[in-house]
C-alpha cells in the first residue's frame, strides 16, 4: 500500500470518532505533502477514499457545532441545564 | 437572636444534606447509561443565609438526541445485517459444493455430458440426479426464505407491540411529571428518578423506531417519528401503531389509519420492514432462476409425441420473424414408405404464435391425423408453441431449426414447486441422438442465462450485506463515540466542556483550510 493510500485510510478510521482530533491537523498537513509528492495516478487512486474523508469531516464539524449550541445557550434557559 | 441563628444553621445543614444525597446518587449511578449526572445549585443571599435553588441535570441535549438517532440507525443496520447473514447462511455460497452456483453448474455439465455421450448410463444417471438435486435445492431454499419471512413477520408484530407499550409508558410518565411537579417541586423536592426512567424509555423506543423528542420546561416529552407522526404529546395523548398485511400503520385519533411503511427511517421496525422487502426481492430472483429452468430447458426426444418451439417469445400476437424465428413446417405420416407429406406451413415467421397454432388446428388433414397445437404460457411469462400427436407414426420437421420433438426437464410454477418431470428418467433414455449437437448449443445458451441470474442473485445478497456492514461500521463507531462523550461530560464542568469543544471545532476549521488546498491539488491533477 502506498504511503498516500495508507494515510487516507488512517484518516478515514480516525474521523469515525468526531471527538478525536489529536494530531489531526498534522495528519492533514502530511497528507497534503504526500499528495504534492505523489504521481497523478496515485492521487487519482485515492480520490474516492478522499471523498469519504471529506464527507466524514463535514459530518464531524456538524456534530461539533451542534453540540456547541446548547453550551452557548445554557445561560439563556438552554436545554443543557434543566431545572427538575 | 440565637433562635434565628439556629434556623439558618438548620436550613444550611438540610441543604448540604440534600446536596450530599445528590452527589451520592451520582456516584452510585456512575455506570448507569440512562442516569444523568446532576448538580445541586446553591445560592447564598445575605443576610438571611443560603437557598437550594435547583438541581441541574448535566446533559447536552443535542448529543442525547443525536445518540438516540444513531442508536435507531445502528439497531436498524444490525438487525438488517443479521437477516442478511441468515440469507447468506441459507445459500451457503461461501462453502464450495453446497451453493446455488454449484447445483446449477452440476446440472448443466451433466446435460452437456449426456449430449456428448447419450448412451452412457453414468451420464444419464448424473443428469437425472443433478436435475433432482437442483430442484430440491431451489424448493428447500424457497421454503427457507418463507420461514425466515414468517419469523420476521412475527418479530414485526412483537416490535410494534413493544413500541405501543413504550408510547403508553411515556404517556404515563408525562402525567406523573405533571402531578409530581405540582405536588413536589413546589416543596423543593425533585423528581429526577422519573426523568431518568423517561430517558430510559426514550432510549428503548429509539432502538425500535426513529424518534424526535421535544421537551417542555417541566420535563414532559412530545415524541414523533418521521414526518411528524406523533407517538406521544404533551397534552395527555398517545398513539398506537399497527402492523397488518405486511404494512405499518399509524392509527389516528379519528379512527383512520395512515400507512407509514415507507415513512419510518430507522430502528428495528424499519430494519424488519426492509428485511421483508429484501427477502421478497431475493425470492423473486430465486424464482427467476427456477422459472427459466422450467420455461426453457428441454431434452431432444425420439418418441415424445410433443414438438416444442425451443425459443420462447414474449408476445404471442407478434409475427415470429420479429424474434428471428422462421422456416417451413412440414407434417409427415411415417407409416408409409416413403413417408407421406400431410401438409406444409411455409414461412411461418410471417405468422404470430397464436395464428400459427390456429393454422395447425384448422387444417382438417392435420387434425384428422391427430395433430393439435397449443400456445403454452410459460411460468416466466413467455410463450411457446407445443404440437402434440401421440401416434408415433407421425412427425414434424422444421427447416428453420426452431421446432423439435422434445420435452421439458422441469415442471412447476416457481422455486417453491419446481420438480423434474415425473417421466424424466425414461425421457432421458428416449434422447434423440441426432439432435445432441443442436441441443448442446441450446444448453450453452440456457446455462449462460442461468449463470447470469445466479450471479445477479448472489451479488444482490452480498452487495446489500456489504453496504449494510460498511454503514454499520461507521455508525457504530459514531454511536460509541457519542456514548463515551456523554459519559465523559458527567465528570467535567460545563466550562471545561465548552473549552474542549471549542478546541475541537478550531482543529476542524484548520483542517478544512488544508482540505481546500488538497481539493485544488486534486482538481488540477484530474484536469491534467
Amino acid at each position: 500500500m502506498s504511503a498516500l493510500r495508507e494515510k487516507v485510510s488512517l484518516l478515514k478510521e480516525k474521523l469515525l470518532d468526531p471527538f478525536n482530533v489529536d494530531g489531526l491537523e498534522r495528519d492533514f498537513e502530511e497528507l497534503l505533502d504526500l499528495m504534492k509528492s505523489s504521481s497523478p495516478e496515485d492521487i487519482v487512486e485515492v480520490k474516492n477514499d478522499f471523498e469519504e474523508v471529506r464527507r466524514l469531516l463535514s459530518r464531524n464539524l456538524g456534530i461539533i457545532s451542534g453540540g456547541l449550541k446548547p453550551l452557548l445557550e445554557r445561560g439563556q434557559g438552554g436545554l443543557f441545564s434543566r431545572r427538575v | 437572636m440565637f433562635g434565628a441563628s439556629f434556623g439558618i444553621i438548620s436550613q444550611a445543614l438540610e441543604i448540604y444534606r440534600k446536596s450530599l444525597d445528590i452527589h451520592n446518587r451520582n456516584v452510585v449511578n456512575a455506570n448507569n447509561p440512562d442516569y444523568v449526572q446532576e448538580d445541586p445549585v446553591i445560592e447564598s443571599f445575605a443576610p438571611v443565609g443560603i437557598n437550594f435553588q435547583n438541581v441541574r441535570r448535566d446533559q447536552n441535549i443535542y448529543y442525547v438526541n443525536l445518540r438516540n438517532s444513531k442508536l435507531s440507525l445502528v439497531r436498524y443496520l444490525e438487525e438488517r445485517s443479521g437477516v442478511l447473514s441468515n440469507v447468506e447462511g441459507i445459500f451457503q455460497e461461501l462453502f464450495k459444493g453446497t451453493g446455488i452456483n454449484d447445483y446449477t453448474n452440476r446440472f448443466y455439465k451433466a446435460y452437456l455430458d449426456l449430449m456428448k455421450d447419450p448412451t452412457n448410463e453414468g451420464a444419464k444417471n448424473e443428469l437425472y440426479n443433478s436435475a433432482k438435486s437442483l430442484a430440491d435445492f431451489l424448493r428447500n431454499k424457497s421454503s427457507d426464505i418463507d420461514s425466515l419471512d414468517n419469523s420476521i413477520d412475527f418479530n414485526l408484530r412483537d416490535t410494534v407491540s413493544k413500541i405501543n407499550e413504550l408510547n403508553r409508558k411515556l404517556f404515563n410518565i408525562n402525567r406523573e411529571i405533571t402531578v409530581m411537579y405540582a405536588q413536589n417541586y413546589a416543596r423543593g423536592k425533585d423528581y429526577k428518578n422519573l426523568l431518568d426512567t423517561r430517558d430510559k424509555y426514550l432510549r428503548e423506543l429509539s432502538e425500535l423506531i426513529n424518534i424526535n423528542v421535544q421537551q417542555d420546561e417541566i420535563g414532559r416529552v412530545k415524541v414523533t417519528t418521521s414526518k411528524g407522526f406523533a407517538l406521544v404529546d404533551f397534552q395527555d395523548n398517545y398513539w398506537q401503531l399497527e402492523y397488518t398485511g405486511g404494512r405499518l400503520y399509524w392509527k389516528s385519533k379519528s379512527g383512520s389509519d395512515v400507512d407509514i411503511t415507507n415513512v419510518v427511517e430507522s430502528g428495528k421496525v424499519k430494519a424488519l420492514l426492509d428485511a421483508r422487502a429484501d427477502l421478497a426481492r431475493f425470492k423473486n430472483e430465486l424464482n427467476s432462476i427456477a422459472v427459466q429452468l422450467i420455461s426453457e430447458v428441454k431434452l431432444p426426444r425420439k418418441n415424445s409425441g410433443t414438438w416444442y418451439l425451443v425459443k420462447n417469445v414474449s408476445d404471442p400476437t407478434q409475427s415470429l420473424s420479429t424474434y428471428g424465428i422462421d422456416g417451413n413446417l412440414s407434417f409427415y405420416d411415417n407409416s408409409t414408405t416413403p413417408p407421406t407429406l400431410l401438409a406444409t406451413i411455409p414461412s411461418y415467421g410471417t405468422q404470430s404464435l397464436n395464428s400459427l397454432a390456429s393454422a395447425i388446428n384448422s387444417n382438417a388433414t392435420l387434425t384428422s391425423a391427430g395433430f393439435s397445437a397449443t400456445v403454452v404460457t410459460n411460468p416466466d411469462g413467455s410463450y411457446t408453441l407445443r404440437i402434440d400427436n401421440s401416434n408415433t407414426n407421425y412427425s414434424v420437421t422444421d427447416t428453420g431449426g426452431n421446432i423439435y420433438e422434445s420435452s421439458p426437464v422441469f415442471t412447476g410454477t416457481n422455486a417453491s414447486d419446481i420438480t423434474p418431470v415425473s417421466t424424466l428418467r425414461s425421457d432421458i433414455d428416449d434422447t434423440d441422438f441426432s439432435l445432441t449437437d443442436t441441443f448442446s448449443g441450446f444448453a450453452n445458451t440456457w446455462w449462460e442465462t442461468s449463470k447470469s441470474r445466479v450471479s445477479d442473485f448472489i451479488s444482490d445478497i452480498s452487495t446489500t450485506q456489504a453496504d449494510t456492514k460498511d454503514k454499520l461500521r461507521i455508525e457504530s463507531a459514531l454511536l460509541e463515540s457519542l456514548d463515551r462523550k456523554l459519559k465523559e461530560m458527567q465528570s467535567v464542568s460545563i466550562d471545561k466542556e465548552f473549552m474542549e469543544i471549542m478546541k475541537v471545532k478550531r482543529t476542524y476549521e484548520a483542517v478544512a483550510k488544508i482540505v481546500t488546498t488538497i481539493d485544488e491539488l486534486l482538481q488540477t491533477t484530474l484536469n491534467m
